[in-house]
């Protein structure tokens, strides 16, 4: 099977999940990580696998779709309109601005935490060799 | 005396209850883990007790049988058991509640997760017994008693006929087609289900990134082995049926001699082909229930920690 990306809803959150949701998809298909063409769940999937309610998922996908990012239709599912990802060069410099922007609030949130930037770099570092021992024990 | 043919029946699904609950206790150090494995257990032991449930029903069915029409049931019976065990194991995964929770952007459908080779020749079956059952419900005629549909009669002269029976005729072929529709609409919503359902393993656990992508792999595997199951319960209810129908109709139509044309012995051929496929395809099904690789799935998950 393949290993794909994954959402988060975080409930104790104050954003709605809806935005969450919305936002987390945008960033997605904006930086390429979903395809042209790519196939997202079917409302009621995603629904049942986050334990929410069938309207929240629908809405995030409602604002996905008024921002031509993604287009429905009954049979199809809801796809990745190619138009919303643009040139990879683009892709490449949004998801570099997106990933420097990220960075940049880890390192902030950081050091309100107190953390010097060795105990950053550590952080880092173990996050990325879980990831990568998570990927390899996928697919053995 | 007919109750002692229950008993087998009874002491094989508590046999593997034990082992299947011996083998999902093992030890391990995370809760979680020991939480999945705890609900994987109860899963098994539903999908048995359906299992046991078709048994007992086609035990039943067998002892007290009427003209055949028990004998015929018996094995759609135990299907039917099966396929609500599976079908109340996909029920009992519930939905996350933590605050944190997480879901893959894959779109499942039920095509990644149906044994291709094993459900084309499911469907095949399926196809030639209701092809089967409407031409031998069609060619069936009453017996001596009067009873629609369960002879064969071939009129050799104006004044002479030649019958045989019993015959897979619509006395038989309209409960059988009866429950083959009702198996099918239920394997159909099994294996909605099945895909529809939430991981077993959600990843509501913050800090454990390892742990979601494991448990995608693992719930996977353990959709994949509900889709076969319902595949080939499936199968059982439709090839024995077509192994037992195609092989009366056989013996109902080489046996009517003298008078009928030759190239009836040819179709009583061309029926015992059908019925040595249908066997096959029966001996497939049962194999990948009662033998069929079980992926202890959730011990990967345990692997990286």
């Amino acid at each position: 099977m393949s290993e794909g990306p994954q959402l988060s809803v975080d409930l104790a959150d104050p954003t709605p999940a809806y935005e969450q949701l919305r936002r987390q998809l945008d960033r997605a298909v904006r930086h390429g990580v979903l395809p042209p063409g790519h196939r997202l769940p079917t409302i009621r999937q995603l629904a049942r696998d986050l334990g929410l309610a069938v309207g929240t998922v629908a809405r995030a996908y409602q604002e996905l779709e008024a921002a031509g990012l993604v287009s429905g239709s009954r049979g199809g599912g809801t796809r990745v309109l190619p138009a919303a990802v643009g040139v990879p060069e683009d892709v490449d410099v949004r998801r570099r601005e997106a990933v420097a922007e990220l960075a940049g609030r880890y390192v902030a949130e950081g050091r309100l935490a107190g953390a010097q930037d060795d105990d950053l770099q550590a952080a880092v570092r173990t996050a990325l060799r879980a990831s990568a021992a998570a990927g390899a024990a996928l697919r053995s | 005396m007919r109750f002692l043919l229950l008993v087998p029946v009874l002491v094989v699904p508590v046999v593997a209850v034990v082992v299947l609950l011996l083998a999902v206790t093992r030890s391990s150090h995370d809760a979680r883990m020991r939480l999945a494995r705890r609900l994987e257990g109860r899963r098994g032991l539903l999908r048995l007790l359906g299992a046991a449930l078709g048994c007992v029903a086609a035990g039943y069915l067998l002892a007290e049988d009427t003209l055949g029409l028990g004998l015929l049931m018996a094995a759609p019976a135990a299907a039917l058991g099966l396929l609500v065990g599976v079908l109340a194991a996909e029920l009992v995964v519930r939905p996350p509640d933590g605050p944190r929770r997480s879901a893959s952007l894959t779109a499942r459908v039920a095509s990644d997760y149906l044994p291709p080779r094993l459900g084309a020749a499911v469907a095949t079956t399926g196809v030639t017994l209701v092809a089967l059952a409407g031409v031998t419900t069609a060619a069936g005629s009453p017996d001596d008693l009067g009873r629609p549909g369960r002879w064969l009669t071939y009129a050799c002269s104006a004044v002479e006929t030649s019958s045989r029976g019993p015959w897979p005729g619509s006395y038989y072929t309209v409960p059988l087609l009866l429950v083959v529709l009702a198996g099918t609409a239920l394997a159909l919503l099994v294996l909605r289900t099945t895909v529809a359902r939430p991981p077993l393993l959600p990843a509501s656990t913050p800090g454990w990134p390892e742990v979601p992508e494991q448990a995608v792999a693992a719930d996977h595997e353990l959709r994949g082995q509900a889709a076969r199951s319902v595949v080939a319960g499936l199968g059982v209810l439709l090839a024995l049926p077509l192994a037992g129908t195609s092989t009366l109709a056989a013996w109902a139509v080489g046996s009517t001699v003298g008078c009928a044309p030759d190239w009836w012995a040819l179709v009583a051929a061309g029926l015992l082909v059908v019925a040595v496929l249908a066997g096959g395809v029966l001996t497939w099904c049962l194999a990948v229930l009662l033998v069929g690789r079980r992926q202890p799935a959730l011990a990967h998950t345990g692997a990286v920690r």
